[in-house]
C-alpha cells in the first residue's frame, strides 16, 4: 500500500541488511524494496564491514548471532572506526530488547515480525 | 635405712598401690580378666609381705607354706590373664592347673624343711611360663596399635623383669655367699618390674592420652580429606579402617541410618551390604539407646547373632552412636577377639572416633547436597539453553514464511487477476521444509536425551547401506566414491545408522564449497564395523573439533548460507552410535580437510532396544592421532539427563 512512497526523493544511502539467513535476507529486501527503499545485503558482520566501508547506509538491520563477525563484533568495530549509524537489531533471541540496548541500538525488530511491523519500524529511522 | 632398703620399700609401695587400683576395677567391673589381675597382684603381695614378716620377726613355720602357695600360683595367674587378652592353647591352660594343683598339694605334704630343690621348682616353673607370657603380650602387641599395644609391651616388660628377679634369686640362693650387688641389682629389678605392670595395669590418665595420641592424631590427619572421597562407600571404608587402627581393634563397622525404611545398613567384611533389624545386636543397641555399650562377652550379650560372632572369633564389642546434634547418622562398632582389659579407655575413643566419624558424614552429606543442587541448577540452565536456542531457530524461517505468505496475500488483494507468484509459493514451501527437520532434530534431541533412540535392532549390511547412502547423495560436483571389500554384516537400528551416514556424507559435501570427492570407507574387525567418511574441505579448527559433538554447537568458520540449526546433527549422530555401544570421533586440518569415523560393535553389548544410562556415560576413549582428534566428551550431554 506504500509502494512507491519515497521513489521519488530517495535518500543516498541504503538500508542494509545483515543475516546469516539467506531466506531472511531474499524476503526483507524484498519488501523493503517494494516500499521504496534501495537495499544492500550483508551475509554476516565480516561482509556487512565491507558494505559499510564502500557505502555509508541510511540504516542497518543486524542480526546478531552470525558465524565469523557476529552483532556485537559489527558494532564493536564500527565504534573503533569511528562510524555512527542507526542500528536496528533483527533477533530470534528472547532478549531483542536487552541485545539492542547492549549495543546502543536505535530499536529492534523480533522475529517473527510483519510486513506492518517491519515497514514501521525501518520508517521510524529511515524516514 | 640404706639405699637397699629403700628399693625395697618404694618397690612394695608401687606393688600395692597397683594392687588396689586393680582390685577397685575388679570390684566396680566384675569380669574375668579385671578378676585375675586382681589375684595376680594379690599373690605378689602376699609372697613380699610374707618374707618382710619372715625377715622381721625371724618366724618361718606355717608361713612358709601360704608363700610357697602364693609363689605356684603366680605363673597360673599371668596364663591366665594372658588367656583372657587372647585365648592360649587348652592342654597349656591344663598343664599349668595341674602343675598347680601337684605344687600345693605337695606344700602341704611334704614335711618341713624342705629341700633346696623343692624350695625352687615354682621359681623354675615360673621362669619357663613367664617367658611365655612375655613372649605371648609381645605378639599381642605387635597384633594392635595404640594404647592397648603400649599397655602390652609395658606388661611384657613387667613379666620379663619378674622372671629376670626370680632368676636371680635362685642364683642368689645357689652362690656360697650372698653378694649385697646381687640384693641390690634384685631389688631394683622389682622396682622396674612393678613400674611396669603399674603402666601395664593401672597407668595414669595423662599417659592413656599421650599414648592414644599417635594414632588419633594419624586418624584426625586423615580426616580432613575424607569428605572429598568418591563415595560415601569408601569413606566408610577409611573411617572403619582408620577406627580399627586408632583403637588396635581388629575390626570395625558402620552402620548408616536409611531414614526412609528405618533401618540401620552396615557392610560386610566381604563389601556386601548387610541390614539387621535384630534388638540385641550391639550396635542397633547403641544407636536405638544413643549411648556407648561395652559387651565382653558378645555372644553371651547378643544371643541373636551368637554363632556369627563364634564363626568370627569375636570377644568383645564396642559401640558408639554416630550423631549430630540432633541427627542420627549411625552407629561405629568396633570388635576385637577377646575382652580387652583396656575396656574403659577404649570406650570413651570409639567415641570420639564416632563423633568424628558423624563430622565426616555430614561433611559428606552437605558436599553431596550443595552438588545435587549445582545439578539441578545446571540442568535448569541447559534446558532454558535449550528452549531458547530451539525458539530461536524456529523462528527464522517462520519469518521468512509468514512475510512471504502476507505478500502474497497483498499482491492477491491489489490484482486478484494476476497469476500466484510462484518464488512464494517455492519459499513458503522450502521455509516450511526446514521448520519440518528442524522439529525433527528436536524430537531426536529429546529421544537422544531420554535413551530411547534407537528402536528396535535387525540384521543390516553396512556396506549396502553406505552404497545406497552415497548413490543418493552424490552428485557431478562433490562424487561420493565408496571402498569396501566383502559385507559387513551386524545388528544395528537401520534408518538410524543411515541418518549418521546421510549426515556425514552431507557434512563433506557442505564443507567443501569448491566441490571434491567425497570417500566413504567400510571395513571390518571381529568385533566392530567402521565406517570413515573424508573429505578434502574447509577443515574444522582445533575450537570448534573439542566441541563438535555438543548439543549447541556451530562452527565459527561455517560461511556456508544454508547451514541452519542448532547444530544438532551431529550431536545426535553422536547419540545414535554411543546407543548401538560404539565411538564416534573427528579429526581435521583447517584448509586440508576433515575425516569423520565411526566405531560399531557388530553384536549389542545389551539385549533388544540397547538403552543406555546417559546419567553415567563411559569415559571417552581419547583418540589420539594425526593432526587434530577429538572425541566427544561426554559430559554436556550428560549434565540433564
Amino acid at each position: 500500500m506504500h509502494e512507491g512512497a519515497h521513489a521519488g526523493n530517495a535518500p543516498d544511502g541504503a538500508i542494509l541488511v545483515v543475516d546469516d539467513d539467506e531466506a531472511i535476507l531474499d524476503i526483507v529486501s524484498d519488501v523493503l524494496r517494494l516500499e521504496g527503499y534501495p537495499v544492500e545485503t550483508a551475509i554476516d558482520g565480516e561482509a556487512a564491514l565491507e558494505a559499510v566501508e564502500r557505502r555509508r547506509p541510511l540504516l542497518v538491520l543486524l542480526d546478531m548471532r552470525m558465524p565469523r563477525l557476529d552483532g556485537w563484533g559489527f558494532a564493536n568495530a564500527l565504534r573503533e572506526r569511528g562510524i555512527r549509524l542507526p542500528i536496528l537489531v533483527m533477533t530470534a533471541a528472547r532478549d531483542a530488547a536487552g541485545w539492542a540496548d547492549e549495543i546502543g541500538a536505535q530499536g529492534y525488530l523480533a522475529k517473527p515480525f510483519d510486513v506492518a511491523q517491519l515497514v514501521e519500524a525501518v520508517r521510524s529511522q529511515a524516514g | 635405712m640404706s639405699a637397699d632398703d629403700f628399693v625395697w620399700l618404694v618397690t612394695q609401695a608401687v606393688f600395692v598401690a597397683v594392687f588396689l587400683d586393680v582390685s577397685v576395677k575388679a570390684v566396680r567391673q566384675p569380669r574375668q580378666a579385671s578378676i585375675d589381675i586382681a589375684l595376680f597382684f594379690g599373690a605378689i603381695l602376699a609372697v613380699i609381705a610374707i618374707s618382710d614378716i619372715e625377715r622381721l620377726t625371724g618366724i618361718a613355720a606355717n608361713l612358709q607354706t601360704v608363700s610357697y602357695v602364693a609363689l605356684s600360683a603366680l605363673p597360673y595367674l599371668a596364663l591366665r590373664i594372658t588367656d583372657d587378652l587372647a585365648a592360649q592353647q587348652p592342654w597349656l591352660m591344663r598343664l599349668a592347673s595341674g602343675v598347680l594343683t601337684v605344687l600345693i598339694v605337695a606344700a602341704v605334704l611334704v614335711p618341713q624343711p624342705w629341700p633346696l630343690w623343692f624350695q625352687l621348682l615354682p621359681v623354675l616353673w615360673f621362669v619357663i611360663i613367664g617367658g611365655h607370657v612375655t613372649l605371648e603380650f609381645l605378639r599381642r602387641a605387635d597384633r594392635t596399635s595404640g594404647v592397648t599395644a603400649r599397655r602390652m609391651r609395658a606388661a611384657a616388660v613387667g613379666s620379663a623383669l619378674v622372671g629376670l628377679v626370680f632368676v636371680l634369686a635362685v642364683v642368689g640362693v645357689m652362690l656360697p655367699v650372698t653378694t649385697v650387688a646381687v640384693s641390690v641389682l634384685n631389688r631394683v629389678l622389682a622396682l622396674a618390674a612393678g613400674i611396669a605392670y603399674f603402666l601395664a595395669f593401672a597407668p595414669p590418665s595423662v599417659l592413656r592420652r599421650a599414648w592414644q595420641e599417635p594414632e588419633l592424631r594419624a586418624f584426625l590427619g586423615r580426616a580432613a580429606s575424607l569428605p572429598r572421597l568418591p563415595d560415601i562407600a569408601a569413606i566408610r571404608k577409611e573411617l572403619e579402617a582408620g577406627a580399627a587402627a586408632a583403637t588396635g581393634a581388629t575390626a570395625a563397622s558402620i552402620g548408616l541410618w536409611d531414614a526412609r525404611r528405618e533401618r540401620l545398613v552396615y557392610v560386610t567384611h566381604s563389601g556386601e551390604l548387610f541390614e539387621s533389624e535384630s534388638p540385641s545386636l550391639i550396635g542397633n543397641r547403641a544407636f536405638n539407646e544413643q549411648r556407648r555399650l561395652f559387651s565382653g562377652n558378645a555372644a553371651r550379650d547378643d544371643p541373636d547373632n551368637a554363632e556369627v560372632y563364634r564363626s568370627r572369633e569375636v570377644g568383645t564389642v564396642l559401640a558408639a552412636p554416630i550423631s549430630a546434634g540432633d541427627k542420627r547418622i549411625g552407629v561405629l562398632t568396633v570388635y576385637a577377639s577377646r575382652a580387652p582389659i583396656f575396656a574403659d579407655d577404649d570406650l570413651r575413643l570409639v567415641q570420639l572416633l564416632a563423633d568424628q566419624a558423624a563430622v565426616i558424614l555430614e561433611s559428606r552429606a552437605l558436599i553431596d547436597e550443595a552438588s545435587r543442587v549445582q545439578a539441578r541448577e545446571e540442568a535448569t540452565r541447559l534446558k532454558d539453553d535449550f528452549l531458547s536456542a530451539a525458539a530461536h531457530d524456529l523462528r527464522s524461517p517462520l519469518t521468512t514464511l509468514l512475510l512471504h505468505a502476507e505478500m502474497m496475500k497483498r499482491g492477491i488483494s491489489s490484482r486478484p487477476d494476476a497469476p500466484p507468484e510462484e518464488r512464494r509459493i517455492d519459499a513458503i514451501v522450502r521455509e516450511g521444509n526446514r521448520l519440518k527437520s528442524l522439529v525433527g532434530d528436536f524430537l531426536d534431541a529429546a529421544r537422544a536425551e531420554r535413551g530411547n533412540l534407537l528402536g528396535r535392532l535387525e540384521r543390516v549390511d553396512l556396506v549396502g547401506l553406505v552404497r545406497e547412502s552415497a548413490d543418493r547423495l552424490s552428485t557431478t560436483r562433490h562424487p561420493v566414491r565408496v571402498e569396501a571389500d566383502d559385507p559387513v554384516i551386524g545388528q544395528f537400528a537401520a534408518d538410524r545408522v543411515r541418518q549418521v551416514v546421510d549426515n556425514l556424507i552431507e557434512n563433506a559435501i557442505k564443507y567443501s564449497p569448491d566441490g571434491g570427492e567425497v570417500v566413504a570407507r567400510v571395513r571390518t574387525d571381529a568385533a566392530e564395523g567402521h565406517i570413515e567418511v573424508s573429505d578434502a574441505g574447509i577443515g574444522i579448527p582445533a575450537d570448534d573439533l573439542a566441541h563438535l559433538f555438543d548439543r549447541f554447537h556451530r562452527g565459527t568458520n561455517v560461511d556456508d548460507r544454508r547451514f541452519q540449526g542448532l547444530g544438532l546433527g551431529l550431536y545426535i549422530c553422536r547419540a545414535i552410535v554411543e546407543d548401538h555401544g560404539g565411538r564416534i570421533s573427528a579429526e581435521s586440518t583447517v584448509g586440508v580437510g576433515s575425516t569423520f569415523r565411526v566405531a560399531l560393535p557388530l553384536e549389542p553389548a545389551e539385549p533388544a532396544t540397547a538403552e543406555v544410562d546417559r546419567a553415567a556415560p563411559e569415559p571417552a576413549e581419547p583418540a589420539v592421532e594425526g593432526p587434530v582428534v577429538m572425541a566427544p566428551d561426554p559430559a554436556p550431554r550428560a549434565a540433564d539427563a
